[in-house]
């Protein structure tokens, strides 16, 4: 019984993190860059919701608004950090430290605005406890706002997948994934691309900023954590791939529920990033990737 | 090179000779150290202190800006106030006490710095300060080489336990706050606890003397549930506690953290008392839990609506000069400044007043002030009893 409420535990928590990877992987697959600022926006996206929903506004406007600054300050990152690397074709050598160093200016000129307190968010959603099954006294159970973190993941990569397949961007970008360049002989707008894609990652991360800030709390380093889970669950799915992302945000999260609940706590946070150098030994494509070797 | 060598023998004789005559001559020859040398005792009765010439100057070397930047200030109202009113009253002796601070923003190598500044400055009596134990222990080697007496209101480090024999301690012991909360615990008849800690010296130090004094006096730790500092997702711990059954859980934690377990525990569906160590004792805890925080016990040592008059009447001064209540170090730190006061008056009656004759005096403390009654134990460590609090209604007040 404890067993499987740890399993429940860590889909619950693994939604989470399949949210913030989607962003990242997104990026990584298309544009090439390992975004370390992944996190900053969505550390800001979720004081962006905080400071709306303290001022009153419901949760849903507040989750949108979060997400559209998200998606500004995505592209602004990029227009400002990655566009001049590219410009030079310096984007290989100098967009790793780029990334690093974009991320710490944002981290603590956010701890210089915000304060280093954590904050909590006021309470706008219910947190009920959904009993799923009943046992000799026991119950499994599982949170209601776990559940509408899990359901609005698969919401987003359903409709992000859509995009991708059927609109015309959306193969434009897959086509970038595979080689910039030659899109670009052919006539497509690269940069316009890019502007998308970072766009769409800066919202679906202050999407998962809102969403941990309301069953957690938030604070200005939180991004640094959230960054480094979503690289391992990007790699354990598979670079680039959006169904990927989610199953390995899932598998993450019962392995460190499993690991804390079985083993001990103090290896939860390595757990991830043990499974993700397996899988580099074991099958660098990640479990669901399918154009790794070809994009290195 | 033989007159360099030549000039260090004499100069060492002369010292070995002023050392042997200083018992007996008066001091006015032993030069530039006589602020750590007790001069010689002007003849005068016991009975009749002196009035010394100068101020008593005091350094406060604290964060007064940055992260902990508010423990600092809270620390330096806290001793203003309290000189206001020593100095109101005639100072010591006739003498005032004024104070110098420097502001160490919290960094370790800042606090040291400003430790030297005061070192080298004979005029100063003694310092208080720092509030984060890196800083403080940054601190310790240089005002005992400089026999600088030094006393703080907020490191809580067990490694700055007989540090020195300078380093004068009034702040929160880590290892006397877990057995507190063991004995708040067993007083309400909670025998099997969970404890739950987060995994650094803080936690390590609190949960192991929690545990101590429980299991000697007929309680049970059911499990020690270990986090670490960063962590924000505690149910795989609390769905491991709550198969444990327990009576009570003990948080051996922060508030951000602690804040978070309490939410959680409530949430998951476990609904037993919890007690805290005085790292909950901050509105961030009750801003963090929410609702949960209700009927939460924590650890302390002084609290605003402390129905003893005396807390009363300082939280009524304090409001008044700074239009806030005061927190737990502005009370620790008025308290602070009377022990200073009431050292240097008992260091005057024995007829001087130094660095050296003002430790051996602090080494006597026994006031009753604020926050309990002052005095140190053969580490200079404070011995006190401790207030055991709850959360109402969204704030602390004394537990029943």
């Amino acid at each position: 019984m404890e067993l499987l409420q740890q399993v429940i535990n860590g889909l619950a928590q693994g939604g989470i993190y399949s949210l913030i990877a989607i962003g990242w992987t997104t990026v990584f697959g298309i544009v090439g860059v390992m975004n370390w600022t992944h996190g900053e926006v969505y550390m800001l996206g979720a004081y962006v919701g905080y400071f709306l929903c303290m001022a009153g506004m419901p949760l849903l406007p507040a989750l949108i608004i979060a997400m559209a600054v998200g998606a500004v300050l995505a592209m602004l990152i990029d227009h400002l950090g990655y566009r001049p690397l590219r410009k030079k074709r310096k984007m290989l050598t100098a967009g790793f430290i780029t990334a690093l160093g974009l991320s710490t200016f944002l981290r603590y000129s956010a701890t210089a605005a915000f304060t280093p307190d954590p904050r909590a968010y006021p309470g706008i959603l219910d947190y009920k406890m959904l009993s799923l099954f009943s046992m000799g006294g026991s119950t499994l159970a599982i949170s209601s706002i776990h559940m509408t973190i899990l359901a609005a993941t698969i919401v987003i990569m359903v409709i992000l997948q859509l995009f991708i397949s059927k609109t015309v961007t959306g193969k434009a970008m897959l086509a970038a994934a595979q080689d910039m360049q030659t899109l670009e002989l052919m006539g497509a707008e690269s940069e316009k691309l890019i502007k998308v894609t970072f766009a769409i990652s800066g919202a679906l991360g202050a999407a998962a900023g809102v969403f941990v800030g309301i069953i957690y709390s938030v604070n200005p380093m939180m991004g640094a954590l959230a960054g480094l889970k979503g690289w391992s669950v990007a790699i354990l799915g598979g670079i680039g791939s959006i169904t990927g992302s989610l199953v390995g945000g899932l598998i993450l999260g019962i392995a460190e529920s499993l690991t804390a609940g079985f083993i001990s706590t103090g290896y939860k946070d390595a757990i991830g990033f043990t499974i993700m150098i397996a899988v580099l030994l074991i099958k660098p494509t990640g479990l669901m990737g399918f154009r790794f070797e070809e994009k290195v | 090179m033989k007159i360099r060598k030549f000039l260090y023998a004499a100069t060492a004789s002369a010292l070995a000779g002023l050392m042997l005559v200083g018992c007996a001559a008066p001091s006015a020859s032993a030069g530039s150290s006589s602020a750590q040398q007790p001069s010689a005792a002007q003849p005068s009765s016991q009975a009749q202190p002196i009035t010394p010439v100068k101020d008593i100057e005091i350094g406060l070397v604290a964060p007064m800006t940055g992260n902990s930047g508010s423990m600092g200030v809270s620390q330096k109202q806290g001793y203003e106030l309290a000189m206001d009113e020593i100095n109101g009253a005639g100072g010591v002796n006739g003498a005032k006490i004024v104070l110098s601070t420097y502001d160490d923003q919290g960094d370790p190598q800042r606090a040291a710095s400003g430790a030297q500044k005061f070192a080298d400055n004979d005029a100063i009596l003694a310092i208080g300060g720092s509030c984060n134990s890196s800083a403080t222990l940054a601190m310790v080697p240089i005002v005992d080489n400089a026999g600088l007496p030094e006393l703080v209101v907020s490191s809580s480090s067990p490694q700055l336990t007989g540090s020195s024999e300078y380093f004068f301690r009034m702040s929160v012991q880590d290892a006397a706050v877990g057995p507190q909360m063991a004995k708040a615990l067993l007083s309400r008849g909670y025998k099997n606890v969970a404890v739950f800690y987060v995994n650094n010296d803080y936690g390590i130090g609190l949960s192991d003397s929690f545990k101590g004094y429980l299991e000697a006096n007929g309680g049970t730790t059911l499990g020690s549930l270990t986090y670490l500092a960063t962590d924000q997702d505690f149910t795989a711990q609390i769905t491991t506690a709550k198969g444990m059954n327990p009576d009570a859980v003990a948080l051996c934690g922060t508030m951000a953290d602690s804040g978070l377990i309490i939410r959680q525990l409530k949430q998951n569906g476990v609904d037993v008392p919890v007690i805290g160590g005085t790292g909950l004792y901050n509105a961030k805890t009750i801003e963090i839990a929410g609702d949960s925080s209700e009927g939460v016990f924590v650890i302390g040592v002084y609290v605003a609506n402390n129905p003893d008059p005396k807390v009363q009447e300082l939280v009524a001064k304090y409001k008044k000069k700074y239009g806030v209540e005061p927190d737990g170090f502005a009370a620790l730190a008025y308290d602070q400044m009377y022990v200073i006061a009431e050292a240097a008056e008992r260091a005057l009656a024995s007829g001087e007043l130094s660095r050296e004759t003002f430790k051996e005096a602090l080494k006597t403390t026994n006031y009753k002030g604020v926050t309990g009654t002052v005095s140190f134990n053969e580490d200079n460590d404070w011995v006190r009893d401790y207030l055991t609090l709850t959360i109402k209604d969204k704030s602390f007040v004394m537990a029943e």
